[in-house]
């Protein structure tokens, strides 16, 4: 990758020069030198540079001016200085008028190294953005919370900005071809979802973030979540959109997806819910609310039907379980149309 | 007035009293409630988060079966009234959705036009019927009682129209019209959290705690619900809620069509009145 980067080295002592070359060159980079400013604007008007190592102090034209000078011409080449002893407030002077980072002298070949590997990993990163945001994506910086932990606001979150296999363009499309998923794009990050949001506070990623990972196709993400789970169908958020984006259904659509890859459903019980609920209406076409409560909570979490069980018995003694479930008269038919469903595959 | 009833799953078990004094009730406002003839389970959220395709199948199947009488359709419970206000909605809005459900019904001979009008109970008898009619069917007015009305939220959430989204008035004006008096309960729309007790119960029990504290703080005697979910999650779970979060909750749950039945002089047997898990205060025993 490196012999890609093209640098142009300028400083009036020919011995920093040239030492910087070598360090570069054997780094790999294609590198040019020049002794002043004048030399060295000329170069790099010819030349095709992705960086700049500039001295600040130098005869004639110095480092400063030959920063703004590239600036100006090219923005989107990177600027180092190198600074002297008591040219520091210069050196901030310089990141102010957009220079990407000074190294300050005497300095090793590592540090100078270690300088500009930091340069060109950041122009590489920036690149990919560039291209993902040309085939329309949102790219956004995404804030992994520790697991398991709730919202603490002591607690630094770590920030992963994930590029390179971010985009799954398909994701998004896939939530856009559903009843409710169509107006994602609409999506213009306000956040009143999110603040609207009774549960957020719980999320890995609140709706807002949903919206925009959905659109960067940050599949994985959005589908291993705890937030599409997390949902409790208030509907508060669609009603608050100002965008009248129906994010309640696009939480629906995200479980419907997650539920075809068992990957995502390692953590969340509400899949187990829907699963043996699912079966419940299929055989008797209504729900058995006796059947559901013990079959899950049996292989979900035994525990808890113990401390649930002198409740259960409340409501049977009130005769608000019943032991046999209702069986509509013509489960024929509404199987026959479960399974024509199932066929036309969702959506 | 006559309406084809949707009663769904639970009004059949667990909420049966919700049921019970919904047909009283009605009865005596002159809303005939016709049962549907085999209706199916909506699906609700649970089956929605499976396969949203079938879970409209499912909803649309009810649809069409109602279509055949010229009747509009109340549904009891927030959960399937929002089921099937949505499949309505997308069926006339998505082309593609409509063709697949059109398809999976004539699997079973069934076709749905999109015609059928679908109401909350508590629409039928607010807008409907009217609040005269509710007023001039009152025996026994009940003065003086401090009533948290709560809506929850999938009876005006996503927009259906009958009311406000996130002030609706019209379980208050009901209130006010029985006599009682709807104390200041701002969280009257916010969730019950009762689609995540069972799979994340810590979540869903501090959502009732906050409804549970809302009421009790201005005052109610009584909270009464539109929905058998969340009549279940307040009443049911209210002492589990009160002793994970320090509080002694005693705050009867009615369904609003059980407070009706006690202003309307309809028996607490046949409301159903004790079903409840949280003991009668003294407030309600005066019209027991």
């Amino acid at each position: 990758m490196n012999n890609k980067v093209s640098i142009l080295v300028v400083d009036d002592e020919p011995i920093v020069c040239d030492s910087c070359k070598k360090i570069l060159t054997d780094k790999g980079f294609t590198a040019e030198t020049a002794l002043n400013g004048k030399e060295a604007l000329k170069k790099f008007k010819q030349g095709d540079f992705d960086i700049v190592i500039v001295d600040l102090k130098m005869p004639g034209i110095d480092g400063m001016e030959v920063l703004q000078s590239v600036k100006k011409s090219k923005p989107e080449v990177d600027v180092v200085m190198i600074t002297g002893y008591g040219t520091i407030p210069t050196a901030v002077e310089a990141m102010k008028l957009g220079a990407a980072d000074y190294v300050p002298k005497p300095f090793t070949p590592v540090e100078l190294s270690k300088i500009i590997s930091q340069v060109v990993e950041k122009r590489s990163i920036l690149a990919r953005e560039k291209a993902l945001k040309g085939k329309g994506a949102i790219l956004l910086d995404v804030h992994k919370r520790p697991p398991k932990v709730a919202y603490h606001p002591e607690l630094v979150w770590v920030k992963d900005i994930k590029i390179e296999e971010a985009l799954d363009e398909n994701f998004l499309n896939e939530v856009r071809s559903t009843p409710g998923g169509e107006r994602v794009i609409d999506c213009m990050q306000c956040g009143t979802c999110s603040g609207s949001c009774p549960l957020a506070y719980r999320m890995d990623y609140t709706p807002r973030e949903i919206n925009a990972m959905v659109r960067a196709g940050l599949r994985d993400e959005v589908l291993s979540s705890n937030s599409i789970w997390t949902c409790s169908s208030c509907y508060l958020c669609t009603v608050r959109c100002p965008r009248e984006i129906k994010i309640t259904d696009i939480m629906y659509v995200l479980k419907n997806i997650a539920m075809k890859d068992k990957r995502f459903l390692k953590k969340a019980k509400a899949p187990l819910l829907s699963k043996y609920f699912v079966n419940i209406v299929n055989r008797y076409g209504r729900n058995h609310e006796l059947e559901l409560t013990l079959r899950f909570f049996l292989r979900a979490n035994p525990k808890a039907m113990l401390k649930h069980s002198f409740m259960g018995l409340q409501l049977f003694l009130r005769k608000r379980f019943t032991l046999f479930p209702k069986r509509i008269k013509n489960i024929k038919q509404l199987r026959t149309m479960v399974k024509k469903a199932e066929a036309l595959g969702g959506f | 007035m006559k309406y084809t009833y949707y009663p769904g799953c639970s009004l059949e078990t667990s909420s049966k009293s919700y049921s019970d004094s919904a047909l009283a009730v009605s009865e005596l406002l002159g809303v005939e409630l016709i049962e549907l003839e085999d209706w199916n389970c909506c699906g609700a959220t649970v089956y929605l988060s499976y396969e949203e395709l079938i879970s409209f199948t499912l909803c649309a199947r009810n649809l069409a079966l109602a279509e055949k009488y010229d009747r509009d359709i109340a549904v009891p419970c927030s959960s399937c009234y929002t089921s099937l206000k949505k499949t309505s909605s997308y069926i006339q809005e998505n082309a593609e959705l409509r063709d697949k459900i059109s398809q999976a019904l004539q699997t079973a001979n069934l076709k749905y036009k999109g015609k059928v009008e679908i109401k909350h109970l508590l629409e039928v008898y607010v807008n409907d019927v009217g609040l005269d009619g509710i007023k001039s069917s009152v025996k026994r007015e009940l003065k003086g009682l401090k009533v948290a009305p709560y809506y929850g939220c999938q009876i005006v959430r996503p927009a259906h129209g009958f009311d406000d989204p996130e002030n609706p008035t019209s379980l208050d004006k009901l209130t006010e019209a029985l006599g009682a008096t709807p104390v200041y309960y701002p969280n009257k729309t916010s969730c019950c959290g009762s689609s995540l007790v069972a799979t994340n119960e810590e979540l869903a029990f501090r959502m009732q705690r906050d409804l549970l504290l809302c009421a009790a703080q201005n005052g109610a005697e009584v909270i009464i619900t539109v929905c058998p979910l969340c009549h279940m999650a307040l009443d049911a779970y209210q002492k589990k809620v009160g002793k994970m979060y320090g509080f002694n909750f005693k705050i009867p749950v009615l369904h609003f069509t059980q407070l009706m039945g006690l202003a309307f002089g309809v028996s607490s047997k046949k409301l159903g009145i004790k079903t409840g898990l949280v003991p009668l205060n003294k407030a309600l025993s005066v019209y027991i």
